[in-house]
C-alpha cells in the first residue's frame, strides 16, 4: 500500500504552496498553513507579500521574483515569512515556474530553518575568531621575524666584539713581548757599545744584534700594519669567484716558487659574497703555507675541495639556530704534516712551528682573521707524515 | 757567592741566553747554567731528572709551543715535591702588572723584567740568587 499523491501533499513535512504572478496564493498544503498559523482557506487568495517580513518583502521584489521569472526556477533562497502571530519564520525555499494553461503560477516549497541564523552566527563568530587568530599569528610571525633579524644582528655584533677583543689581547701581547724584545736589545747592546774598552768581538756582536733587532722591529710593524689595515679600511663585499681567486693565487705562487713542481686537483669552486681583496689574501696565505710546508723534495701534491653545507649562522648566541649555505673549502697537501696538538696554535699571531724559519708567523693569523670577519671559521688537521688539511667555512651569501 | 749553584734558563732567544750566561759567569764561576729554547723540552728534562735538579729556574713567558705560565702551572702542580719546590723566577720582557699577579698566583718565586743594561742584569740575577739556597 502506497501513500496517494494527494496524501503526500497533505502529510509532507515541508511547506508547498503556489501563487500567481500577481502574488495571489492559489494553494497551500497543511504543513505550510501550520507553520504560518493560518487555515488553508485563509491563505488562498492572500497576497504573498503580506506573509513576508519587511526585509523579506524587499528581497521578494529584488531577488525572488526576478530570479524565478528569469530562470524559471531557483533553489535554496533564504527569506523570512511572518506568521499570523507576527513571529519571524526563517525558511529555505525552492521555486519553479509552472504554466497551468490559465497563466503561469509559481510553485514553491520551503522548510523552516530556525537554527540557521544561530549556526550562521556561530560560523561567523568562529570565522571572526579565526581571522583574529590569523592576524595575531601574522603579527607574531612578523615580530618573530623581526626578533630573529635583531638576534642575528646581535650575534654578529657579539662575534665581531669577540674577534676584536681577542685581537686587542693579541696586540697587547705583541706590544708587551714581541715588540719590546728587540727594543730592549737595542737599548742593552747600544749601552754596551758606549762602554769604554769594549772587546772587538763583543762590539761586532752588539752591532749585529742591533741590526737584527732593527730589522725585526721594521718587519713586525709592517706586518702589524698589514694585519690591522686588512679589515679596517676595506670591508666592502661583492660576488667573488673562488675559482678565479684560487687560479690567480696559484699562478702567482708557482712563479714565486719555480723550483716547486705542483700537481693540483681542484674541484669546481662556487662564487661567494665576500671581500675580494681579503679572500685573495686568505687563499694566498693558505696556498703559500702549502708551498712552504707541504712539498716533499720540491714536489707539491695539492688538493682543493669545495662542498656546500648547511651551517648555523648563529655563532655566539646559544640555543639559536638558523641554517644557511656555507662553502666548506679544504686545501690539502701531502707534505710532512705537523703534530695535531698545534691545530689551534698555528693560527695565533707570530706563532709558527718552524721557529728557525725567516717568516714572521702572520700568514695563518691573517687567514683566521679574514675567515672570522666573513663570519666563517678556519681549522687545521694534520697527521705527521701524512700531510695537512686546512678547512675554511665561509657563508655563501652575506650574513 | 761560593756555594756551587745550578740554574736552568728557559728562553728561546739566543741573544738573551748568551747575555744571561755572560752575566752569570761574571757574578760567580761556581754557577752552572743550562739553557733550554723550548719549555716542553725543559720540563721533560726536569721530570726525568737526567741532569739533576736545578736550584732555581729562570723562565721566559713568551715561548714557542708552551707558554711560560703553562710550564709554571705544570711544574707547581706536580706531585713530585722536589720538583714543585724549585723556585721559579719569571724572566720576561713583560713588566705588565697582570703578568706579575698571575705569576704570583701560579707560585713563581720572583718576577724579573729583562733589563736594558748589562749592569742591571748582573745586579738583578745576583740579588735573586742571594735569596736562593743553592746546593741542597
Amino acid at each position: 500500500m502506497t501513500t496517494a499523491k494527494q496524501d503526500i501533499l497533505s502529510i509532507a513535512p515541508c511547506a508547498i504552496f503556489s501563487f500567481t504572478e500577481e502574488g495571489l496564493i492559489t494553494m497551500a498544503n497543511a504543513y505550510c498553513c501550520k507553520i504560518l498559523e493560518y487555515e488553508e482557506d485563509d491563505l488562498t487568495g492572500t497576497n504573498i507579500s503580506s506573509l513576508l517580513t519587511v526585509s523579506g518583502r524587499i528581497f521578494y521584489q529584488t531577488h525572488f521574483y526576478p530570479l524565478v521569472k528569469l530562470h524559471g526556477h531557483f533553489e535554496e533562497i533564504f527569506l523570512n515569512f511572518q506568521s499570523k502571530s507576527q513571529k519571524d519564520i526563517p525558511v529555505a525555499m525552492n521555486a519553479v515556474m509552472n504554466d497551468t494553461g490559465n497563466g503561469p503560477e509559481i510553485v514553491c516549497s520551503f522548510i523552516p530553518v530556525f537554527n540557521r541564523r544561530k549556526y550562521e552566527d556561530e560560523i561567523l563568530f568562529a570565522k571572526k575568531i579565526a581571522q583574529e587568530a590569523i592576524q595575531q599569528n601574522e603579527a607574531l610571525e612578523s615580530i618573530k621575524r623581526e626578533l630573529e633579524l635583531q638576534q642575528l644582528a646581535m650575534d654578529k655584533q657579539i662575534s665581531l666584539l669577540k674577534f676584536q677583543n681577542k685581537e686587542i689581547l693579541q696586540l697587547s701581547d705583541i706590544i708587551t713581548h714581541d715588540l719590546q724584545e728587540p727594543v730592549r736589545k737595542l737599548m742593552l747592546f747600544s749601552n754596551e757599545l758606549l762602554q769604554e774598552n769594549i772587546d772587538v768581538s763583543l762590539k761586532k756582536h752588539a752591532l749585529a744584534v742591533i741590526q737584527k733587532s732593527s730589522l725585526r722591529i721594521k718587519d713586525l710593524l709592517q706586518n702589524l700594519q698589514n694585519y690591522l689595515s686588512l679589515t679596517l679600511h676595506n670591508s666592502e663585499k661583492q660576488k667573488v669567484s673562488l675559482a678565479d681567486v684560487v687560479k690567480n693565487e696559484l699562478k702567482g705562487l708557482k712563479s714565486a716558487y719555480p723550483e716547486i713542481k705542483v700537481e693540483a686537483a681542484i674541484d669546481a669552486l662556487p662564487a661567494i659574497t665576500g671581500n675580494s681583496q681579503q679572500l685573495h689574501q686568505l687563499m694566498h696565505h693558505l696556498l703559500k703555507n702549502a708551498f712552504e710546508h707541504g712539498a716533499i723534495n720540491n714536489q707539491l701534491h695539492l688538493e682543493v675541495h669545495a662542498v656546500i653545507v648547511k651551517e648555523n649562522v648563529f655563532s655566539s648566541l646559544e640555543d639559536k639556530y638558523k641554517y644557511d649555505d656555507y662553502v666548506k673549502l679544504t686545501i690539502k697537501d701531502k707534505g710532512n704534516g705537523f703534530d695535531d696538538r698545534y691545530n689551534d696554535y698555528i693560527f695565533n699571531v707570530l706563532k709558527k712551528l718552524d721557529v728557525n724559519s725567516d717568516t714572521a708567523g702572520f700568514g695563518l693569523a691573517f687567514c683566521k682573521r679574514i675567515a672570522e670577519h666573513h663570519f666563517g671559521n678556519i681549522k687545521a688537521e694534520s697527521v705527521i707524515g701524512q700531510g695537512a688539511a686546512f678547512t675554511v667555512m665561509l657563508p655563501l651569501h652575506d650574513v | 757567592m761560593n756555594t756551587p749553584c745550578k740554574i736552568m734558563l728557559v728562553d728561546d732567544d739566543k741573544d738573551d741566553q748568551m747575555i744571561f750566561l755572560s752575566a752569570v759567569s761574571d757574578i760567580s764561576t761556581v754557577i752552572d747554567c743550562n739553557c733550554f729554547d723550548d719549555a716542553e723540552q725543559g720540563l721533560r728534562v726536569l721530570q726525568t731528572n737526567d741532569q739533576g735538579r736545578p736550584d732555581c729556574i729562570f723562565l721566559d713567558l713568551n715561548l714557542p709551543f708552551m707558554h711560560g705560565f703553562e710550564f709554571l702551572k705544570v711544574l707547581k702542580n706536580s706531585s713530585d715535591t722536589d720538583l714543585n719546590n724549585i723556585p721559579v723566577v719569571i724572566y720576561s720582557t713583560s713588566s705588565r702588572d697582570t703578568d706579575k699577579v698571575k705569576a704570583r698566583e701560579l707560585g713563581a718565586f720572583n718576577f724579573f723584567s729583562k733589563p736594558t743594561s748589562y749592569t742591571e742584569l748582573k745586579k738583578g740575577i745576583a740579588d735573586i740568587l742571594t735569596g736562593i739556597k743553592c746546593g741542597q
